[in-house]
C-alpha cells in the first residue's frame, strides 16, 4: 500500500517529534 | 517520492483533488509545465532515483527561502543600527517575492522542477509541526468577556470577508483564504488553509500579501487611534489582538502603546491562534463536502474521509500533545524552528510556482476586498471592545 502525501507529511513530522523528544536532535537554530 | 505518493486513489474525480504537483499545466507554458511536460530534454530523470531528481530543486527552494530570511534580518538590523522604525516584513513575503522574480524572469530550470514541486510536502510537514505553537490552554487564560469578543471577532471577520468577496465576485477559495486569514492569524492560518482546501498558489500569494501589507500599516495607525480614544492598556491590547492578523505585527502594535497593552495583545492574539485547528478543520470539511457533492458519489462518509486532508489531524494531535505539556520549552522551540524551516522551503516554492500574469488577471478586486474588509473588522472590533470596557468598568 502506498502512502498519500498527507500521510508522508505526518510521518515526517512524527519523526521530527521523536528525534527532538529523544534528544537526538536539539538546539535547532532559526 | 512525491509523484509516487500522489497517485494513490481509484476514484475518477481525483484529478480535481490531486496535489498541484500533478495538475495539468496552467498559465504561461514556460512557468507552468511539469518536468515531464516541457518537451525539452530531461537529463536528470533518466535512470536517476526519485530522491536524486528532487535534489536540485530542493536546493533552489532553500536558496530562495534563505535569501528571504537574510532580507528580513538585514532590514531589521539596518533599522536598529540607524534607529529607524521600519515595518517588519517577514521572510515569508521576501521568499515569495524572490521566487516570483526567478520564475517570471529567467524561469525555473527543468532540472529543478521536480524538487520545486516538493514545496507541498514541506507545507504539510510545517503545518503539522506548527501545532506545537498553538496551545488550546491559552484560551482559558483570557477571561470570559475577552473570550466572547474573540468568538464574535471570528464570526464577524468570516461574515464580512465572505460577503465582500462574493460582492466583488472573487474566486471561492480566495474568499475562504481571506476569511481565514482575517479571522484567525494571518499568514499561519492561510498556510494551513491553503493545504487543507487545496487553494491555488496565486490565491495564497494574494491573500498573504494583502494580510502582511495591512499588518504593516496597523503598526502606525492603531496606536494613534488608541490614544485618540483614550483607551486603557487592557482594552487597547484586546483590540489589537482581535484586529491585527499577523502575530508579529499584533505584538509590536500592542507594545508600541505600552508593555501591559503588549501582553494583552499577545494573549488575545494567541487565543485567536488557538482556534486555527477548528476553523481550518471546518473549511476543510466544507470543501471536501463540496467536492463530494460535485462528484455525485454514493458513500459520502467514505469520500469525505478519503478527501479529508489527513495532515490536519497531525496538526491537531501535535497541538493536543503540546497542550498536555508533553514538550519542554526547548523542545517546543526546536519543533517550531523545524516548522519555520519547512515553511521557508514552502514559500520559496509558492513564489517559484506563481504566475504573475495570473495574479494580474485577478486585478485589484482582491486587494480592495482585503483593505475594506480589514477596515470594517477593525471598526467593529473597536466598537465591541469599547462597549465591553464601558459595561465592565
Amino acid at each position: 500500500m502506498r502512502l498519500s502525501l498527507d500521510w508522508w507529511a505526518v510521518v515526517a513530522a512524527g519523526l521530527a517529534v521523536v528525534l527532538v523528544k529523544s534528544g537526538i536532535v536539539s538546539r535547532i537554530p532559526w | 517520492m512525491v509523484t509516487q505518493m500522489s497517485t494513490v486513489t481509484t476514484l475518477p474525480v481525483v484529478d480535481a483533488r490531486r496535489p498541484s504537483t500533478l495538475r495539468e499545466p496552467q498559465g504561461r507554458p514556460e512557468h507552468r509545465r511539469g518536468a515531464t511536460g516541457s518537451g525539452r530534454p530531461q537529463p536528470v530523470e533518466r535512470g536517476a532515483p526519485p530522491w536524486v531528481q528532487i535534489v536540485p530543486g530542493t536546493i533552489l527552494l532553500a536558496a530562495v527561502g534563505f535569501a528571504g530570511k537574510i532580507a528580513e534580518q538585514s532590514i531589521g538590523a539596518y533599522g536598529r543600527a540607524h534607529q529607524l522604525t521600519l515595518p517588519n516584513i517577514e521572510y515569508v513575503l521576501w521568499a515569495i517575492v524572490f521566487g516570483l522574480i526567478v520564475s517570471n524572469t529567467v524561469g525555473v530550470p527543468a532540472v529543478c522542477r521536480k524538487g520545486v514541486d516538493t514545496y507541498e510536502f514541506w507545507l504539510k510537514v510545517g503545518i503539522v509541526l506548527l501545532g506545537v505553537r498553538f496551545l488550546l490552554g491559552d484560551v482559558v487564560k483570557l477571561g470570559t468577556v475577552s473570550l466572547v469578543c474573540v468568538a464574535l471577532e471570528l464570526a464577524v471577520a468570516i461574515l464580512v470577508m465572505t460577503a465582500l468577496g462574493r460582492a466583488f465576485r472573487l474566486p471561492p477559495k480566495l474568499i475562504s483564504l481571506l476569511s481565514i486569514g482575517s479571522s484567525i492569524c494571518g499568514v499561519s492560518a492561510i498556510i494551513a488553509a491553503k493545504g487543507a482546501i487545496e487553494a491555488d498558489d496565486e490565491d495564497a500569494s494574494y491573500a498573504i500579501a494583502a494580510i502582511l501589507a495591512l499588518g504593516a500599516v496597523s503598526l502606525f495607525v492603531f496606536p494613534v487611534i488608541g490614544h485618540a480614544f483614550g483607551m486603557s492598556d487592557q482594552a487597547y491590547g484586546l483590540w489589537v489582538g482581535l484586529a491585527v492578523d499577523n502575530t508579529a505585527e499584533a505584538t509590536a502594535a500592542g507594545a508600541l502603546f505600552s508593555d501591559t497593552a503588549g501582553r494583552f495583545a499577545v494573549l488575545a492574539k494567541t487565543t485567536r491562534n488557538a482556534t486555527i485547528g477548528f476553523v481550518v478543520l471546518g473549511y476543510a470539511l466544507h470543501w471536501a463536502r463540496a467536492r463530494a457533492r460535485d462528484a455525485g458519489v454514493g458513500n459520502k462518509a467514505a469520500f469525505l474521509w478519503e478527501k479529508f486532508p489527513k495532515f490536519v489531524l497531525g496538526f491537531v494531535i501535535v497541538s493536543a500533545l503540546a497542550t498536555a505539556g508533553l514538550f519542554t520549552r526547548g523542545e517546543v522551540a526546536d519543533l517550531a524552528n523545524v516548522s519555520r524551516w519547512a515553511f521557508l522551503l514552502t514559500f520559496a516554492g509558492v513564489g517559484l510556482r506563481t504566475n504573475v500574469s495570473e495574479l494580474a488577471r485577478q486585478g485589484w478586486r482582491p486587494l480592495i476586498v482585503g483593505v475594506v474588509g480589514e477596515c470594517v473588522i477593525a471598526v467593529i472590533t473597536l466598537v465591541m471592545v469599547l462597549a465591553a470596557a464601558r459595561a465592565f468598568s
